[in-house]
């Protein structure tokens, strides 16, 4: 039985501690509806944070990240990058700079989150350039914070996680099927619901909301599948948040969208998946 | 075997080719690595690479059955559909090519 008066949005309502995204962010849609902005107005505001400038640089010039080039300056990136590319990364090091400081435990691990939220935002990208359909950038920052509603939830009610991920490895049901059972919705919904708290795309929520049935994103579906896909992929090679992960079960039109049914595309992503989640190891550790 | 670069040390031998972010080699399949190449991976930012394995039949055979028994509890009681059916057996057959 779901636990009664519980939803998303009294979780998030409840939680103090819910941080704020920098004005940076704000002030960044908000140039950037302006035609008239150049790229190097851009640039100067994300300046006027450096924690967050000299982040999103570490960001894109790491091996995960897949550039190829090498960028020395924001504006650089955004004339490189484009507008959107850039400003995606900046609500991604915005994110995981607002969780910093989340306290672990032996059975909800920080550290394990966060490889395998950059190891599915490396895979979920190479899956959109592969497979077309979802923007890659969108889909390397939807992967990225795909868990954020796992770690409100830990933030908000830590007894509550820790019983359904016990009760997940013990009945050997995914993590995300307990949760529903248990707390009657999944970790994606509290990430739905700080994505409107927080103002991202429509798209980002989207794909975020509907990580475990992509169908239901409507024109957002091969975003959602993306990270859907890669969530179980990583998963399956031991990029997991919790160990050992009980896998979630694809969803046969998010498989087939990206062409995974065929083993001669499935097999050689396999064979590349571990090296990408040692550079998202490598990456988080250097944050 | 995926190594960090960080953990590297001469005498290792490279598995899989190491390509740089164009795609160019740095380092074909075969070389035995030794302090120069580990330094110039350091310097390119390469963050792994996979390394041919060193283990003696009995490591191989316990790492095989360890990462076999992960993968049964993997798949815990989900019930098969063709996708985790597919997914199995590519990735028993990667345990299987060691």
């Amino acid at each position: 039985m779901p636990v009664e008066g519980l939803t998303a949005d009294a979780i998030t309502q409840h939680v103090k501690s819910i941080p704020t995204l920098p004005t940076v962010l704000t002030e960044l849609s908000r140039r950037m509806e302006d035609p008239k902005t150049s790229s190097d107005d851009l640039a100067q505001v994300i300046l006027q944070d450096q924690a967050i400038s000299s982040k999103v640089l570490k960001l894109v010039n790491s091996p995960f990240y897949g550039y190829s080039g090498r960028i020395n300056t924001i504006n650089q990136g955004i004339v490189i990058l484009g507008f959107n590319a850039v400003k995606n990364l900046v609500l991604s090091t915005s994110v995981m700079e607002a969780f910093k400081g989340t306290e672990s435990s032996e059975v909800f691990r920080m550290d394990h989150l966060w490889v395998h939220s950059a190891s599915v935002a490396g895979v979920a990208k190479l899956l959109a350039e592969r497979a077309g359909g979802a923007d890659p950038e969108e889909a390397f920052v939807a992967g990225l914070l795909h868990d954020i509603g796992k770690i409100l939830l830990w933030i908000s009610e830590p007894k509550l996680l820790t019983g359904c991920i016990t009760a997940s490895l013990n009945h050997k049901l995914p993590l995300g099927d307990v949760e529903r059972k248990v707390i009657g919705f999944g970790d994606n919904e509290l990430a739905a619901v700080l994505a409107e708290k927080w103002k991202f795309p429509t798209s980002l929520k989207d794909a975020l909301r509907w990580r475990p049935q992509p169908e239901y994103a409507g024109p957002n579906a091969p975003l959602a599948s993306c990270i859907h896909c890669a969530n179980i992929l990583c998963m399956a090679m031991g990029a997991s948040p919790i160990q050992p992960p009980i896998l979630p079960i694809p969803d046969t039109k998010a498989w087939e969208l990206l062409g995974l049914h065929h083993d001669d595309r499935l097999r050689p992503l396999l064979a590349e998946l571990p090296l990408r989640i040692e550079s998202a190891k490598v990456f988080v550790s250097s944050i | 075997m995926i190594y960090s670069t960080k953990s590297l040390r001469s005498g290792l031998t490279v598995q899989d080719p190491v390509r740089d972010a164009k795609g160019m080699v740095l380092l074909p399949a075969g070389v035995v690595l030794n302090d120069s190449h580990i330094a110039q991976l350091l310097q390119r930012g390469i963050p792994a690479i996979s390394i041919a394995s060193q283990e003696n039949e009995e490591e191989m055979l316990a790492r095989v059955a360890k990462e076999r028994e992960h993968l049964v509890a993997m798949f815990g009681e989900t019930g098969a559909t063709p996708e985790l059916e597919q997914l199995r057996r590519l990735l028993t057959e990667r345990i299987d090519a060691g």
